[in-house]
């Protein structure tokens, strides 16, 4: 499993209602993600890969793009 | 000059409603009658409100209502620390207690008050408050406005609820907030194992019961009556507005937690207290219900059964919660106003919730057929519904 299809599967696993996850579409205006779903998510990523993720980067989250690229460049996840 | 650019920050899109020349809320209620609600010169049957057991227009709660006034005068007009507390209030908040199988209870202007009063009084920043993500607006304001960590949990997930408790715990206090019922979709949430994973885990429960008192349990005495929960040793929040048909909010708990907070919350401490009137009416509701909650009771599921046929016969999509609330899937935010719409124009009000109360794309519109409302009327109106709302 990739990455990229890691993080979808914890965004997937941590709603009730999300289905599909494109990784470019923003988690909040296209998939639905709101503020409390963010944080479980969040969480999700912090507990998968033993992370602290600091509440600036958690603010800079748009899509599925930018949580590999941040788990790749900050924290050097590739897998 | 005054910057009057920030109120720019506020504007509403409004062109939805503009559009559809119909704009449910903040409508423009003239007069109201037991299951009747009188908007401009219709009179509608009123499946909007949360007057559960048909009683917030009832003659007798009127009288009582014009009766306390007299003695008291409309309002003490202080706060119930000083000036605006009152013998009934004092009465209404035992019996509230003994009613939920709380040790004692506190009142606030409203439930949300409470909610959002209670975590900013109790909470330190050390804590940690785990909530379920479709928990009430208030229950979420007053957990983020605590500064401490915060742990949504998925819907009336234990499971997920249990990993969550099974992390290291925090120098302070965990805390698990729920409803009991939730109110855009009348599910229940499974409070007797929130509770048994709070003793397990050692977490303390909140639970706001709004939409629970009056309608589940035993008498209608709410979550923990339901439940089976005897000697409860976590917070319990409540709006005095809905099944019970007055206004108002409450805390109940351990009488150390509420005589702790009647002395340092400021959302009580500092707002005008409830009417004496109004804890008057809680008291005559109480009363009533001891003889009349079962028939009022089964009047109201009969009203849901009813409308739930017609619903079903139809083909429209509904939640399948237990609560005695109805609600109706419709989707979209424009097909959500729309069959809002269409109900009103049968001459039914109901409530439609579109985004951010629901999930995008989720929109529901909510019935709640309370016992005041004609079973036969709310059918037929129901009955009347085409397909037309549904545009896309």
């Amino acid at each position: 499993m990739t990455l990229e299809e890691k993080v979808i599967e914890v965004i997937r696993k941590n709603s009730e209602t999300v289905e599909t996850v494109p990784s470019d579409a923003d988690l909040v205006k296209k998939v639905g993600v709101d503020s409390f779903g963010m944080i479980m998510i969040v969480n999700a990523i912090e507990d998968m890969f033993s992370i602290t993720v600091e509440e600036g980067d958690i603010a800079a989250i748009r899509t599925v793009d930018d949580i590999t690229r941040l788990l790749r460049t900050k924290y050097g996840i590739t897998e | 000059m005054i910057d009057t650019t920030v109120y720019n920050r506020l504007a509403v899109d409004l062109h939805l409603a503009d559009a559809l020349q119909f704009n449910p809320y903040y409508p423009d209620v003239q007069s109201r009658k037991p299951g009747k609600v009188k908007i401009g010169d219709r009179w509608l049957i009123d499946c909007a409100s949360n007057d559960y057991l048909g009683l917030a227009a009832d003659s007798a709660l009127k009288k009582n209502y014009a009766d306390t006034i007299s003695r008291y005068g409309v309002s003490l007009c202080g706060t119930p620390i000083a000036a605006g507390g009152n013998r009934l209030l004092k009465e209404m908040e035992a019996r509230i207690a003994q009613f939920t199988g709380c040790e004692d209870a506190m009142t606030f202007p409203s439930c949300y008050q409470a909610n959002v009063s209670l975590f900013r009084t109790l909470c330190t920043k050390e804590d940690v408050i785990l909530i379920d993500h479709y928990a009430h607006a208030s229950l979420a304001e007053g957990a983020k406005a605590t500064g401490c960590r915060i742990m949504p949990f998925l819907h009336n997930d234990c499971d997920y609820l249990e990993k969550l408790l099974k992390r290291p715990r925090p120098k302070g206090c965990v805390f698990v907030v729920t409803e009991s019922v939730f109110s855009t979709e009348g599910a229940l949430a499974p409070f007797d194992g929130i509770y048994t994973l709070c003793e397990r885990y050692g977490a303390v429960p909140v639970i706001d019961d709004s939409h629970g008192i009056g309608v589940i349990g035993t008498g209608g005495a709410g979550v923990l009556s339901h439940f089976g929960i005897h000697r409860y040793e976590g917070i319990y929040t409540a709006s005095l507005g809905k099944a019970l048909a007055n206004s108002g909010g409450i805390i109940g708990g351990g009488k150390n937690c509420i005589t702790a907070l009647k002395y340092r919350c400021p959302g009580s401490m500092y707002s005008t207290a409830v009417p004496p009137a109004v804890a008057a009416g809680v008291l005559h509701v109480l009363d009533r219900l001891q003889n009349e909650y079962q028939s009022l009771r089964d009047t109201l599921r009969k009203n849901v059964d009813g409308i739930n046929a017609v619903i079903d016969a139809k083909g429209f999509q509904r939640a399948a919660g237990a609560a005695p609330i109805i609600s109706m899937k419709c989707g979209s935010i424009e097909n959500t106003l729309r069959c809002a719409r269409a109900f009103f124009n049968n001459g039914m009000v109901v409530t439609p919730f579109i985004e951010p109360s629901v999930p995008p794309g989720k929109g529901v519109v909510r019935i709640i057929p309370g016992a005041g409302v004609a079973a036969d009327e709310c059918r037929e109106a129901v009955s009347r519904l085409d397909n037309g709302w549904r545009e896309n």
